[in-house]
């Protein structure tokens, strides 16, 4: 496999360099753990290094005054499976924060659950992990809607991984009945499951169109009957994570 | 403006006892059994908008008693809370709708998992039918 994490910094406003070496550095470390789990399955070793790479995003997101000016911009050009468990890893945790999570445990819960929710996808063909779903064949999808249970049933022979965090891998697809595997409705849905879904589906339209975070939001929020599947308040919370806390009213 | 009522489920008196002080403040009214089925008698006369219930109980089981209510369409956020060891049960549970897990037993973030369950049990109609776009976009706005 010859894939590789391109990384393009075009951007006109300023941003913090320091930061956004940091974001990319991440964001290449999740790369390389991600293609070593495709081609030499999960361990112990991977389940560390995710541990400590969302440790080290939760620092960034929650505690870095420069973080927002540096990730709303930044612009990241690739095989869209290796970004996007990144993008999903620090969006659920932006729309976390202007929830008032605070909860080391609920934290940890959502970065690990972030980072692998996709894990079940690297049993698949490989064909399926660069169809986007709306263009798979009837046949195609029912087995991509597989990769929940699959990720789960892999997840689980790690006692390290949270049981919170087998919750979101098992329901990050579900959307307030109309999703899968099991189209549950929105009040038995894990609420932590819930900013998953979010975050991915934002991070999937940001990493198909090609654009910035910040440039992606505006058409991802106008879509109606995408937000329409998820919590309102979340929604909130994930344009408030693009709002400069100064400016919030 | 209403906190929303509470059923704390657990077969250990001591534990309940516990609970009901730590939460009194965040409910109006915490009513309690100590199984499944006193907790379905309490269900049938009474408005609960969040439950907190341990896994492992006698006569009825935490996983039995999700099991029976989401059967009888109760949507009520469920919390659940267990000692080590007992994962297997609990993603039994959560295949049901479990709202969120705590673990025995130092009940990590009693507190504000308490306040989102309610929170999610009061909301839960009064919220289908508003429309949050005007709200997107006067936040959408302020963004530079």
């Amino acid at each position: 496999m010859n894939a590789k994490l391109v990384v393009d910094e075009v951007s006109t406003s300023y941003v913090s360099d320091s930061m956004r070496s940091q974001l990319l550095i991440e964001a290449q470390r999740t790369f390389e753990v991600i293609k070593k789990i495709q081609t030499s399955g999960m361990s112990p070793t991977e389940v560390d290094s995710i541990c400590n790479i969302g440790e080290k995003v939760f620092e960034l997101v929650y505690k870095s005054k420069d973080f927002l000016s540096a990730w709303k911009d930044i612009f990241l050009v690739d095989q869209i499976e290796y970004s996007h468990p990144f993008m999903t890893c620090v969006t659920s945790l932006m729309i976390a924060r202007k929830m008032d999570y605070q909860n080391p445990r609920t934290i940890k819960a959502i970065y690990i659950g972030a980072l692998i929710h996709d894990i079940g996808m690297l049993s698949l063909p490989n064909e399926l992990q660069t169809i986007p779903p709306e263009e798979m064949t009837s046949e195609q999808f029912a087995l991509y809607k597989t990769h929940p249970k699959r990720g789960l049933d892999m997840a689980s022979d790690f006692g390290s991984i949270p049981a919170a965090s087998l919750q979101i891998l098992l329901q990050h697809h579900e959307c307030n009945g109309r999703g899968f595997p099991n189209a549950t409705s929105s009040v038995k849905i894990y609420p932590l499951a819930k900013i998953v879904c979010l975050a991915e589906r934002f991070a999937r339209y940001t990493l198909t169109k090609k654009l910035t975070p910040v440039e992606a939001l505006r058409g991802f929020v106008s879509q109606k009957m995408e937000i329409l599947q998820h919590d309102p308040e979340m929604v909130k919370a994930l344009i408030k994570g693009f709002i400069k806390e100064k400016d919030l009213k | 403006m209403s906190q929303g009522n509470l059923l704390i489920i657990d077969d250990e008196v001591l534990i309940v006892t516990n609970l009901k002080i730590t939460l009194e403040d965040q409910a109006d009214k915490i009513f309690v059994a100590y199984n499944g089925l006193e907790a379905l008698e309490i269900l049938k006369t009474n408005e609960i908008h969040c439950i907190i219930c341990d896994i492992n109980m006698p006569k009825m089981n935490g996983v039995e008693f999700i099991k029976r209510i989401r059967e009888d369409k109760i949507d009520i956020p469920l919390i659940f809370y267990t000692g080590h060891g007992n994962q297997e049960l609990m993603m039994e549970a959560a295949k049901y709708g479990a709202f969120d897990f705590l673990d025995k037993p130092n009940l990590e973030g009693l507190e504000d998992v308490v306040a989102a369950g309610l929170k999610a049990g009061l909301n839960k109609e009064s919220t289908d039918e508003r429309s949050f776009e005007s709200d997107y976009q006067k936040l959408l706005k302020e963004i530079d």
